[in-house]
């Protein structure tokens, strides 16, 4: 059984991530649906997906159930009552709950409204005639504007999109030029005959101008209001202060018009941005990851260099510490893949033979130091090497590895890709065997194209690709066997006497005469197993012995190519690009990567492809 | 054992104090009315009347569709909504109001019956109601709040003061945008409300419960274009689909589909006016545009679907007359106007509807005249209400078409799915508005009337 840990490992999550439990969404998303019953749900049903014009109330409608109360019935009564909130003394009638005390229905039975509170008045910055002359004085701003402004702010509660709409400043002329005060709700201002006026006159502000302009008056009232200035503020006032006096009215019009250039952006922008930000938290996600195995990485060095490089700073390491350390990495990952901890760096033994040679060619001892990967090092190491000028540069093996460099006994002229090779080796002589081929490729997940065609990832490729061809051959094989088998079992009923049932046609050995003898099988052919199919066809005859062997030896052949690549995934698993552009450990994994994991599973699935081969030529074969 | 306790009690306060307010809200097709704190209006009127040759005005659902000789069936209204005839629509609002919820005053009725019967009795009560002092006005008792259309300006809203206070006696009055009020019908006091009405779609962007002037969108695309729509679609379709309203249709028998009606008309000595009969069509079409009309989903034009769109099942529809026939892409054709200005239907009468009037330009526009720190806000909190957005598929229509045109912002639409709350939305929100207790210091006093005169109303109702 896959545990938990071994399906995060082959999804390449982080060990501590536990995804949420998903939960039982249904009881919670769906409230019990009340059922209609009866003719309403009839009458529902009629209407389909319309409205129904008029609501239907359900009938059976569940009450409350009565309320039982001791005593008297409360009495109300329909009660007068004026609002402290209301300057006209205005008197509205409300029902409420009759009192002992008072019989008179009528009367201002209430003082206190409880929702008289909720009068909260807007308050302004106040400023006189004389202050306005020496601070407030603008070339844009008349005080008559200005005045304007603050009142229209007041009577809009600060809120300025509304403001901003109802601002309609007309500068009245001299003679009805109201001596406005700003202290009334109601004041002369309504006198001129602003609705009458058309829109144009009224000059127009933007409302980073009416902002600015209000900031400015507010900042000055403030300082006024203070005494002793600004050094005497609170510190929320100061604050206030200080963001009245930092409004930047260009910078905001400079914002809004970048708002507005968001709002209207048109939807590839959209797109854009949405698949950077998938991106992004993709790295995001993964980056925690990667360093917590550098640095695993990074401190085990330390560990197993730190006393070697101290005690013996002058000689170089022996191979014998390097292979120490190198096997301590390496339990150290398969510790850590048995423990699920989903390496991603992952060392395979093959790694251990650069390790001496690494030091050896370079004689100098590896530094422990914070280096980021061990190409860093290297990196270090030939500087050192330059450094005791050793004229010819050495690769090691595994840097040839990592750069790329091969060496050929026989160079062909010219430029060829791998993936022409590649592709190249999924044709077979035959069309058929070429299709055959591909759709063994499918089934065991290999996509058409490889991401990432490199060296190892090729000769995998072609070692997978001779395996297919011999299992193909293989089947081939027993296709014709089978084929001979049924004609000789057949003739040998006919020559045992009660020929019934005889397809006239003996002519054994071609794999027409095969395939057209198959349709005289039994329909138990419709089990796909591979051995449920080969019981079906054998009777008790003794050379049914030969079909099963070859069955078992298809059974095998794959088997234990699937194992291979089985072990070489617990290793090498689940790499990002970049970490296996560094370590390369296993090329394996482009290939296989979508393979369930366990070699239990992978049998399994092997049997599942050959059943699955054999059913489409059973299949084949009826037709 | 759940017996509430100071613990256990609620710790929100209850909001309302309802002080029987009446809620009117006055629309093209209809007047509703009622008090605020119930969840529906109670009366509902026409609000078209009928005159008759004698020069009395008939009320009132019964009078208007009771087909007598010689009645005109007019509207007080302009046939972009404005109130044109101001004396008889505040006969209609206040019919709307005395007829289901606050009754006469017992002078007046009595006076109504003399008039009526055209008895002499009718001098002495008449001298009697004059005698009356203001509290017996018909709705001297009340606090009156009326709904008006976003874009009034100045003198229609004061004139609404006026006759609240001169003709009705209320002793309160305010005055709510019609669009704020649907808002907080949804809850909302921030919001872009789409109101289809019947004879104009209005576009309203609402901050803090306050309706942004400049950012109000106004256009005819709405119930009574649809409805011409149809009535074009009729005539021109290959085969004319008789109109033939409820009224005139004694007895009818049942006929095959496409096949003339076999129906026994009736017999008028004087048939009813044109007038009347437009009107009871009108009836037929609003049955026609809830059963089978269908707007198609967009978000594109219905033209670049329409062959996609002639797959879909049809819908029938039997005239009053019997008259029957299965409607396929007609009937999406109907509304395709609203949002396409070059597919609507036209001829020489009925000119074809301009681009910006269509809804999702008006949106636009409505936004592009609002700030832009508070467009997105708004474009997530659309609400679409009026009698016209129950056109099936409109909603989803107006989403995709605006999603499209907005792919930035997060566009959410929401509508009720109650017929009841999306017609009479701003009735609704009128009531909620009517009965809060925090709202009774914003009514426009009698005093303050006499004091400040009809100019307050712009001060007060922002
Ligand atoms: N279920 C419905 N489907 C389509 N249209 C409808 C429906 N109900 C009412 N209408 C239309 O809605 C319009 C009335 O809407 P309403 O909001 O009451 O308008 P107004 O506020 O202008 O009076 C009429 O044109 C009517 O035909």
């Amino acid at each position: 059984m896959a545990s938990r840990k071994d399906v995060q490992d082959i999804m390449g999550l982080p060990a501590g991530s536990v995804p949420p439990v998903p939960v039982p969404k249904a009881s919670k998303m769906q409230p019990p649906k009340h059922r209609k019953t009866g003719l309403n749900r009839e009458l529902e049903a009629l209407y389909g997906e319309r409205l129904p014009p008029v609501s239907i109330v359900d009938s059976k409608k569940v009450y409350r159930s009565k309320l039982t109360r001791d005593g008297p019935a409360v009495k109300w009564s329909r009660n007068r009552f004026s609002n402290p909130a209301r300057i006209d003394g205005l008197k509205l009638r409300h029902w409420r709950p009759k009192r002992i005390a008072d019989d008179d229905a009528t009367s201002d039975s209430e003082q206190d409204y409880s929702f008289a509170k909720y009068n909260i008045q807007v308050t302004g910055p106040q400023y006189n005639d004389e202050e306005y002359t020496k601070l407030l004085k603008d070339d844009d701003w008349s005080k008559e504007e200005t005045d304007y402004l603050v009142e229209t702010v007041k009577q809009y509660y600060q809120k300025w999109p509304v403001i901003h709409d109802r601002y309609e400043y007309i500068p009245s002329n001299a003679e009805n030029l109201p001596s406005q005060t700003i202290d009334d709700t109601i004041d002369t201002e309504n006198a001129n005959p602003s609705q009458q006026t058309p829109m144009a006159l009224a000059k127009a502000r933007t409302m980073e101008q009416l902002k600015s302009r209000y900031y400015t008056v507010c900042r000055v009232s403030m300082e006024l209001q203070t005494p002793g200035g600004v050094q005497n503020m609170n510190e929320a006032e100061f604050q206030l202060h200080d963001t009245l006096r930092s409004y930047n009215p260009d910078r905001e019009t400079r914002r809004k018009e970048l708002a507005a250039s968001l709002l209207n952006r048109p939807i590839d922008e959209i797109k854009e941005e949405e698949s950077l930000l998938v991106e992004l938290q993709r790295i995001q996600i993964a980056q925690p990851r990667i360093e917590g195995e550098r640095e695993a990485i990074r401190a085990a060095l330390e560990v197993d260099t730190k006393p070697s490089a101290a005690g013996a700073s002058a000689s170089p390491p022996s191979s014998s510490q390097l292979q120490q350390l190198f096997n301590h990495l390496y339990q150290n990952e398969r510790n850590k893949k048995r423990g699920g901890g989903g390496g991603r760096l992952s060392l395979a033994p093959g790694d251990i033979l650069q390790s001496p040679v690494m030091g050896s060619a370079n004689g100098t001892p590896i530094t422990s130091g914070g280096r980021d990967s061990f190409g860093n090092n290297q990196k270090r190491n030939s500087i050192a090497a330059n450094g005791t000028q050793e004229p010819i540069r050495r690769l090691t093996p595994r840097q040839e590895a990592r750069f790329g460099i091969t060496t050929h006994e026989r160079i062909v002229s010219g430029i060829s890709f791998r993936t022409d090779k590649l592709s190249k080796m999924r044709v077979a002589k035959s069309q058929t065997q070429t299709s055959k081929i591909s759709a063994v490729l499918a089934e065991l997940g290999v996509p058409d194209i490889l991401t990432l065609p490199s060296d190892k990832v090729c000769a995998s490729f072609e070692a997978l690709i001779k395996s297919v061809l011999a299992l193909v051959e293989a089947r081939k094989a027993l296709e014709k066997e089978k084929g001979e088998l049924k004609v000789l079992t057949q003739m040998k009923i006919q020559k045992e006497g009660g020929g019934q049932g005889v397809n006239g046609t003996a002519g054994p050995g071609t794999d027409g005469a095969g395939d057209k003898k198959a349709d005289s099988e039994p329909a138990a052919n419709d089990e796909l197993d591979a051995d449920a199919d080969a019981d079906a066809e054998g009777d008790e005859d003794a050379s049914e012995a030969v079909p099963e062997a070859e069955d078992d030896d298809m059974d095998a052949d794959p088997d234990v190519e699937v194992d291979e690549d089985a072990e070489d995934d617990a290793e090498g698993e689940d790499e990002d690009e970049d970490v296996k552009e560094e370590m390369a450990a296993d090329d394996n994994t482009e290939i296989e990567s979508s393979r369930p994991r366990s070699s239990r599973s992978n049998q399994k699935r092997s049997a599942s492809v050959l059943s699955a081969l054999s059913g489409t030529s059973s299949r084949r074969q009826k037709r | 054992m759940a017996v509430p306790n100071q613990f256990s009690a609620p710790v929100a306060e209850y909001g309302g104090d309802e002080v029987s307010a009446l809620v009117l809200d006055p629309g093209y097709s209809t007047v509703r009315a009622g008090f605020a704190g119930e969840d529906v209006p109670k009366s509902v009127v026409p609000s078209h009347y009928g005159l008759l040759s004698s020069g009395e005005k008939l009320y009132g659902e019964n009078a208007v569709h009771n087909p007598l000789a010689k009645m005109e069936i007019k509207s007080p209204y302009t046939s972009d909504g404005i109130v044109e005839d101001w004396e008889t629509a505040t006969k209609i609002w206040e019919w709307s109001i005395t007829s289901r919820l606050t009754g006469q005053s017992e002078n007046k009725r009595n006076g109504y019956v003399g008039d009526k019967n055209g008895n002499g009795d009718g001098d002495v009560d008449m001298e009697a109601a004059e005698a009356v002092e203001e509290e017996e006005k018909p709705m001297g008792d009340a606090p009156l709040l009326m709904s008006e259309p976003g874009w009034a300006q100045g003198k229609l809203r004061e004139k609404s003061l006026e006759v609240a206070m001169e003709e009705w006696g209320s002793p309160a009055f305010y005055l709510a945008r019609t669009g704020v009020l649907s808002a907080f019908s949804m809850g909302k006091s921030t919001a872009l409300v789409i109101d289809i009405g019947a004879s104009t779609t209005t576009v309203t962007p609402i901050v803090d419960g306050m309706a942004l002037r400049k950012g109000i969108q106004k256009s005819p695309l709405a119930g009574n274009f649809v409805s011409n729509q149809l009535r074009l679609i009729f005539q021109q379709s290959p085969t004319p689909v008789p109109l033939v309203p409820h009224y005139m249709v004694q007895s009818k028998t049942p006929v095959d589909a496409g096949v003339p009606s076999a129906a026994t008309y009736k017999k008028f000595e004087t048939p009813p006016t044109d007038s009347f009969r437009h009107f009871e069509e009108e009836r037929v079409l609003t049955e026609f545009k809830e059963s089978v009309v269908q707007t198609w989903e967009g978000p594109g034009p219905l033209a670049q679907s329409e062959e996609h769109v002639k797959n879909f099942p049809g819908r029938p529809f039997e005239m009053p007359d019997g008259w029957n026939q299965v409607f396929g892409v007609e009937r999406y054709k109907a509304v395709e106007g609203l949002f396409d200005a070059k597919a609507a239907i036209a001829d020489a009468e009925s000119p074809a509807p301009r681009q910006d009037q269509c809804i999702v330009e008006l949106v636009r526009a409505s936004l592009n005249a609002v700030d832009v720190d508070i467009r997105a806000n708004l474009l997530a909190n659309v609400v679409v209400v009026g009698g016209s957005s129950l056109l099936v598929g409109l909603n989803r229509r107006i989403l995709n078409q605006l999603e499209a045109a907005f792919p930035g912002p997060k566009v959410r639409l929401s509508a009720s799915q109650n017929t009841v709350e999306r017609k009479y939305a701003s009735w609704i929100g009128g009531s909620i508005l009517g009965s809060l207790g925090a709202f009774h210091q914003m009514w426009i006093s009698k005093r303050e009337y006499e004091e400040h005169g009809t100019s307050i109303v712009d001060k007060r109702c922002k």
